[in-house]
């Protein structure tokens, strides 16, 4: 039930974000709303499921990209390790600390889009454009992945209090 | 050195004296990041065509991106037919005077079709080879602003296959790269993988159509001797096996000459605005490649 939800979760983020969010006149600037959700996957689900939902996510974000197969795989991968790592030096879940973080990661990925983007092109004036626009979507992370992250805890909390419910029923 | 309680103590003491656990923990960092840019690497070396689990989520997952672009162009149509009619009867004005214009440019194109059909004739040249098309709609769009490709509606049951291009009344769009059952992914002109054999249609001057990323293209390897001016047309040359020749593909927008090089920089404009795409037509012309 739970890993369902959030697998549905996810895929609602990639349906969004290949429909109407890139349809959008500002589309450019707005950053991967994955990254909130595998923040939040790193941080308040388990191991186990959590890193089959990001390798699936991962996987379906890849078959609808144009670009190399792998890419966002291995970026939320990464991603996903270093929110498990960073829970021993910062307090995950102070909302200063997820703004953080969202931005950071918001940041590394679109660093890493932006290189593969610039070795395939040749016309190089429009970089500072493109910082301009890394820059943006990193404000951008900051300020709204928390919001994302909010909903999500609101999603988990949910559920948790409905199969408490459950439980007490049965009993 | 401390008292060693067995010999298991003593022998993680020597290991870690030969390799620190921090050497340890950074050499397996640096060999999986490593790994990581080897498989990445290995994965666009070689374009991969759908598997049957890559087909099964394009299958599912297709149907939702449609049903939120039909409600997406629902809503949109009930804007369009009651919010705005105001300006309707402006427009419908305005549309009068440009059903004349184009009465007009109608007869004379129409005499250019006849004119062209007589001089072919005389020249003995082989009549145009017209392709079915299959008509398609856009349900979903890359998820990243850093590669440009679109889904549409029609797939390998539609007789939609791989290489087939993709245009719209105004120009090239692009050509299909993967196919799934009842829907397709298409690679856009502007995407910086994509390259498409062009001409300058006024002084046949021949050269690459490469995408930047962005909404422009550049037309390379085009020498600095060549004349081509801003607001020349660029058209399909249909060298490259995909494209049938003669499609409009945009028109330049800058030319820079630089002495030292032997090649011009153009940059070209597409006629076709890609962040309004909705209907395209797929040419059922199979790709040589």
């Amino acid at each position: 039930m739970v890993f369902t939800t959030y697998l549905f979760i996810g895929i609602a983020f990639v349906v969004a974000q290949t429909t109407f969010i890139r349809l959008l006149p500002f589309s450019n600037i707005i950053f991967d709303l994955m990254i909130p959700y595998v923040l939040f996957l790193g941080m308040y689900r388990p191991g186990g499921m959590s890193i089959v939902l990001v390798m699936v996510n991962g996987s379906i974000m890849d078959i609808f990209s144009g670009g190399v197969f792998g890419i966002y795989l291995s970026i939320y991968l990464w991603i996903y390790f270093l929110t498990k790592k960073a829970h021993k030096y910062v307090m995950v879940r102070e909302i200063a600390s997820q703004s953080l973080m969202v931005a950071l990661s918001v940041f590394g990925e679109n660093i890493v889009l932006w290189f593969i983007h610039v070795i395939g092109s040749k016309y190089h004036g429009l970089i500072y454009q493109d910082v301009g626009r890394i820059l943006i979507m990193t404000l951008l992370g900051g300020l709204l992945g928390p919001l994302i992250l909010l909903f999500l805890r609101c999603v988990d909390r949910s559920m948790v209090i409905r199969r408490s419910k459950l439980i007490e029923r049965d009993v | 050195m401390a008292p060693f309680c067995d010999n298991k103590d003593l022998k993680r003491h020597k290991a870690e004296l030969m390799f620190p656990q921090k050497l340890l923990a950074v050499l397996s960092l640096v060999a999986i990041v490593f790994a990581n840019v080897v498989l990445i690497s290995i994965s666009a070396k070689f374009h991969h065509n759908f598997n049957p689990l890559e087909r099964m989520v394009f299958f599912c997952i297709s149907p939702f991106q449609e049903g939120v672009a039909r409600t997406q162009h629902f809503f949109r149509d009930i804007w369009k037919h009651y919010f705005c009619l105001v300006s309707v009867s402006e427009e419908n004005d305005l549309l009068k005077k440009r059903i004349e214009e184009l009465k007009y440019l109608n007869s004379r194109y129409l005499e250019s079709e006849l004119a062209n059909r007589r001089l072919r004739k005389i020249l003995n040249f082989k009549p145009h080879i017209s392709f079915p098309i299959v008509c398609a709609e856009v349900i979903g769009v890359d998820p990243s602003p850093w590669s440009k490709t679109v889904v549409i509606n029609k797939g390998d049951a539609d007789g939609v296959k791989k290489g087939m291009p993709v245009v719209v009344p105004e120009g090239i769009i692009g050509h299909v790269i993967t196919v799934g059952h009842g829907y397709a992914k298409v690679l856009l002109i502007v995407d910086q993988n994509s390259a498409v054999d062009a001409l300058v249609q006024r002084t046949r001057v021949r050269g690459i159509i490469k995408g930047e990323g962005n909404s422009t293209c550049t037309f390379r390897y085009a020498l600095s001797k060549e004349d081509i001016l801003i607001g020349d047309t660029v058209i399909s040359s249909g060298v490259d096996g995909i494209f049938p020749k003669g499609l409009r593909v945009g028109s330049v927008r800058k030319v820079e000459k630089d002495p030292s090089e032997i090649f011009q920089t153009v940059m070209v404009d597409p006629f076709v605005d890609f962040s309004r795409l909705e209907e395209v037509m797929v040419i059922q012309k199979e790709s040589h490649f």
